[in-house]
């Protein structure tokens, strides 16, 4: 993988050296090494952090606009701060679901090609619902979740009915800015 | 009503206050659907202007999308289990590992802290930082009250520091 990023940089590099793939080029060169051990002391991987690092890169590759770049590193690490994110959400959703289907009789326990569609489904509504306070998030899965009525939720969470309305309606504008403002 | 999405985002998003009454609208309606007459006041605001209309089809599909998703979850209770306790799983390693250059320092700072704390216990003098002025002046008064000869010093030190 490492190889191949080179040598796709080097060959678009020929046909334009001012090109987004040069700038890429020349990022990579000198902090994919620094990029590597910033994302080892997070994940406390090797492997792990030397796919972020190559994926960190992949993403710029994909990027458009002109790389200009004042302070390489912190936009390099901002990118690989959202993939460790991502990466991160992937193995607690995974964690936490195996978790909970473990409690589960083995005649409700979907198979494992189900499993990853559902693991899939799961981490689409988790990178939704993240920035929510814990309170706004829980009152709104279980009107979601479950079809409980608000009141029902209130006495639940020991809250106001007012707050549970609010807090549901926070979480679907949240939602609804992420969706079609972003 | 059909909405064409083009032209009117051509003509702008529905304002954020509009998106929130729509969200009301949606929530009052799901909490009292037996309620006729609201429903029938819903459907007045949506047919006021069509940026009613296109916030009230937007955040209905999206709490339809939602509520499908997470009931195309198998399992009683498995998706809100799963959401949650991986939340706060995420939150928790967000917290210790990304802020861990912060971390670093505050813990640095601590432990400065923290010998300075055992300076003091070790100091001959283990005073709290209010008292420490007194000491000084206290050793000042010392130094002045030499050159008259010996004095008492606690007494001195009981006089200078307030």
């Amino acid at each position: 993988m490492t190889m191949r990023l080179i040598i796709i940089c080097d060959v678009r590099a020929v046909a334009s050296m001012s090109s987004p793939e040069f700038a890429v080029q020349a990022l990579y060169s000198s902090h994919h090494g620094w990029l590597n051990t910033w994302l080892r002391a997070r994940l406390g991987n090797a492997a792990d952090a030397a796919d972020l690092a190559q994926d960190t890169f992949v993403r710029l590759l994909h990027r458009t606009e002109r790389l200009e770049l004042k302070a390489p590193r912190a936009f390099l690490r901002t990118i690989a701060r959202g993939l460790v994110i991502d990466h991160w959400r992937r193995e607690e959703i995974e964690r936490a679901y195996l978790e909970t289907i473990a409690h589960l009789p083995e005649s409700e326990t979907p198979s494992v090609e189900a499993r990853a569609l559902v693991l899939e489904l799961l981490e689409s509504i988790a990178r939704m619902l993240e920035g929510l306070k814990p309170k706004v998030r829980q009152a709104f899965l279980l009107a979601q979740c479950e079809g409980i009525t608000h009141k029902h939720i209130a006495e639940q969470m020991g809250l106001s009915l007012r707050s549970v309305e609010r807090y549901v309606a926070d979480a679907l504008y949240h939602c609804y800015v992420l969706r079609y403002e972003t | 009503m059909p909405v064409d999405n083009l032209s009117l985002t051509r003509r702008g998003e529905p304002h954020q206050q509009v998106v929130k009454q729509a969200i009301h609208w949606l929530l009052s309606l799901r909490n009292n659907s037996a309620n006729a007459r609201l429903r029938q006041q819903c459907e007045v605001w949506r047919a006021e202007h069509h940026e009613h209309e296109l916030a009230w089809q937007r955040v209905q599909s999206l709490q339809a999308e939602l509520s499908s998703n997470l009931r195309a979850v198998p399992g009683a209770q498995v998706a809100f289990n799963t959401l949650e306790n991986s939340a706060q799983g995420l939150g928790r390693r967000q917290a210790l590992k990304l802020l861990s250059g912060a971390l670093l320092i505050g813990s640095v700072a601590w432990l400065g802290k923290d010998a300075v704390g055992w300076q003091q216990w070790t100091a001959d003098f283990a005073t709290a930082t209010g008292e420490r002025r007194g000491f000084q002046r206290a050793a000042a008064a010392d130094q002045t009250d030499s050159r008259r000869g010996h004095r008492d010093v606690r007494r001195d030190r009981r006089r200078i520091s307030v």
